[in-house]
């Protein structure tokens, strides 16, 4: 009975003591502002909004601009559901742009609820006050959509929602964003972009067991669910053959030489990096291949006819197949169709050294996107050992790095794990 | 190089010496002399040249043959347009449509034929209920293109063929 009391008296105690914890460290204060209504800065707010891709995540498929409801699935069991950013009594009315900004950058403007960090409030840091009130003063010139968000469906004990703040202590950074004197004003901005407002980490970026991105893995690549975000470091980039120049073309129309964007990136690229005036899309490809200026137009490597043969392999099977099955869209060469089928030669996805999205498009197919058809599906015609067979070729036909050769177990693993 | 053989409307073909990435619609058109698999777009997307598979397990289903090599229909059980009809007598697909005025210049009706009996034969093995008809119809068919805009009575045809027929439907 007594040592029922003291746990019940300890338990007290520690909840006490978290909620003080919750109210002092929660969230910073920070300054009241008013809401600025005038248009350059509702303009500015609305390219930022673009550049930081607020309306792929809070815009339901059908549904209304930046009304919320989009069903965000996490690795917890259950997901979450986006937030009405519309200034209806369901979205953000009544807020103030202090409170928009401790959201934006910390992740909680009130003790009671925080925000899941889905919402990347964990790169979003380091957004200066002034874009965050220009985002907000466009956010709020939008008209009302009233529209209810579905509950979350976070299973316990993921669902409480002050523990996030102990989740904050332990890995939300909270600095602002420090340029490096050393580097260009082109990639200090490309830098601001790419962390910021494009939070490019948050998918390409590893997360640990608790869902943090971890921060000695940045940008390596990454899988939350379905297809995999691929390896962005410079040393990555380039090693599959991106080139400023390309990757510039890639933002802008979501195609280049390196191959076309699909999955959750197609809509990063429509609904954000496309948007970008061509100085910051050259600045986040700066920063990204860290350039301090964009080179000027060099001489593209010319592709090698028939790239080396790295390994001792028996390539017929993986050739019949891809003659048989791919080479009438994608070229006996693998070159594709400009503008109509993507080239498989000095493709990034085909240069990835693990081949888990080689191996997933082969096998499901992917949907038609804005620019492209669809990709058919191949899981049910091919066997494991044939699509092994037929990604090793492509591998070792139109990439110039020494990649693994993959068995039909690997392809079978691939597959069962998504 | 490849030894092809597969099963063409109920006869067996081959074996001929293909190269791998033959397409198959040139092989039924050229080797085969099988005409009304038509070439259109090559790049899979208007379903003028689709043709019907048995696929080893009796189930029907439905390929383009622009896009797909000869090769990679090995030892298949393959059915074209000139497959359908019986001594002389359309089947009810082929009937349906020429009953429904639904093809003009009748480029992308082979295509047509063989989806839309498919789209019945999947409906023989798993009925839907009626209310359901109109979006299998669409399902089955949306993907075809048609540029003398036949769509809605390629519609009307396989709406009231798949309706008049009890087996492919059930009651709610």
């Amino acid at each position: 009975m007594r040592l029922l009391k003291s746990l019940i008296i300890l338990a007290l105690a520690g909840g006490l003591g978290y909620l003080a914890f919750a109210f002092i460290w929660g969230f910073p204060s920070v300054e009241q502002r008013p809401i600025t209504t005038d248009q350059a800065t509702i303009d500015r707010g609305e390219y930022l909004t673009a550049l930081g891709d607020c309306t792929s995540c809070h815009t339901a498929e059908d549904g209304a601009s930046f009304a919320g409801g989009r069903f965000l699935e996490t690795p917890f069991g259950g997901g979450l559901y986006s937030a009405n950013i519309t200034p209806s009594s369901q979205g953000i009315a009544g807020m103030t742009s202090a409170e928009f900004y401790q959201v934006l950058a910390f992740g909680a403007d009130t003790v009671w609820r925080p925000i899941y960090p889905a919402m990347p409030y964990t790169s979003y840091h380091v957004v200066t006050r002034d874009d965050s009130d220009a985002i907000f003063a466009y956010l709020m010139s939008l008209d009302p959509v009233h529209a209810e968000v579905p509950a979350n469906t976070l299973p316990f004990p993921y669902n409480i929602r002050l523990s996030l703040f102990g989740w904050n202590l332990l890995f939300a950074d909270r600095s602002a964003f420090s340029p490096d004197p050393k580097r260009s004003d082109s990639w200090n901005r490309g830098a601001y972009l790419v962390t910021g407002l494009g939070h490019c980490g948050e998918c390409h970026t590893p997360r640990n067991a608790l869902g943090a991105m971890e921060p000695l893995e940045r940008l390596i690549g990454a899988k939350l669910t379905g297809f995999e975000a691929p390896d962005i470091t410079a040393n990555g980039l380039t090693e599959r053959g991106w080139t400023h120049k390309n990757l510039v073309t890639y933002f802008a129309t979501g195609t280049g030489p390196q191959g076309t964007t699909f999955g959750e990136m197609h809509l990063a690229i429509k609904n954000s990096l496309s948007k970008a005036n061509p100085e910051d899309q050259s600045a986040m490809a700066s920063y990204l291949l860290n350039l301090d200026a964009a080179p000027s137009d060099v001489q593209e490597t010319v592709e090698q006819e028939t790239p080396p043969a790295f390994k001792a392999y028996d390539a017929s099977a993986g050739r019949s197949l891809y003659l048989s099955n791919c080479s009438l869209c994608h070229g006996r060469d693998g070159r594709g169709v400009p503008s109509v089928m993507p080239a498989l030669a000095g493709n990034s996805t085909v240069a990835q050294n693990d081949a888990v999205n080689l191996v997933l498009v082969v096998a499901w197919g992917l949907d038609a996107s804005t620019d492209y058809g669809p990709m058919p599906s191949f899981a049910d015609r091919l066997s494991d050992t044939e699509i092994s067979d037929l990604v090793n070729y492509l591998r070792q036909s139109f990439s110039n790095l020494d990649l693994p050769l993959l068995q039909a177990a690997d392809v079978r693993g691939t597959l069962n794990q998504n | 190089m490849a030894k092809l053989k597969m099963t063409v409307n109920g006869k067996a073909v081959g074996p001929h010496d293909v190269p791998d990435d033959l397409p198959m619609v040139v092989y039924l058109n050229d080797i085969l002399g099988l005409t009304g698999t038509k070439f259109s777009c090559g790049i899979g997307v208007c379903r003028a040249c689709v043709v019907m598979v048995e696929e080893p397990d009796g189930s029907i289903t439905t390929r383009r043959t622009c896009i797909a090599g000869a090769t990679s229909f090995a030892d298949s059980k393959v059915t074209t347009v000139e497959g359908h009809a019986t001594h002389g007598q359309l089947s009810a697909v082929q009937q349906a449509y020429v009953d429904n005025f639904a093809f003009q210049c009748g480029y992308c009706t082979s295509g047509f034929v063989n989806a839309g009996t498919a789209l019945v034969e999947q409906l023989r093995e798993n009925p839907v209920d009626k209310s359901q008809v109109e979006q299998a119809v669409q399902t089955g068919l949306g993907d075809h293109i048609c540029r003398c805009s036949g769509y809605v009575r390629y519609f009307e045809a396989m709406r009231d063929l798949i309706l008049s027929d009890t087996t492919l439907t059930k009651e709610g």
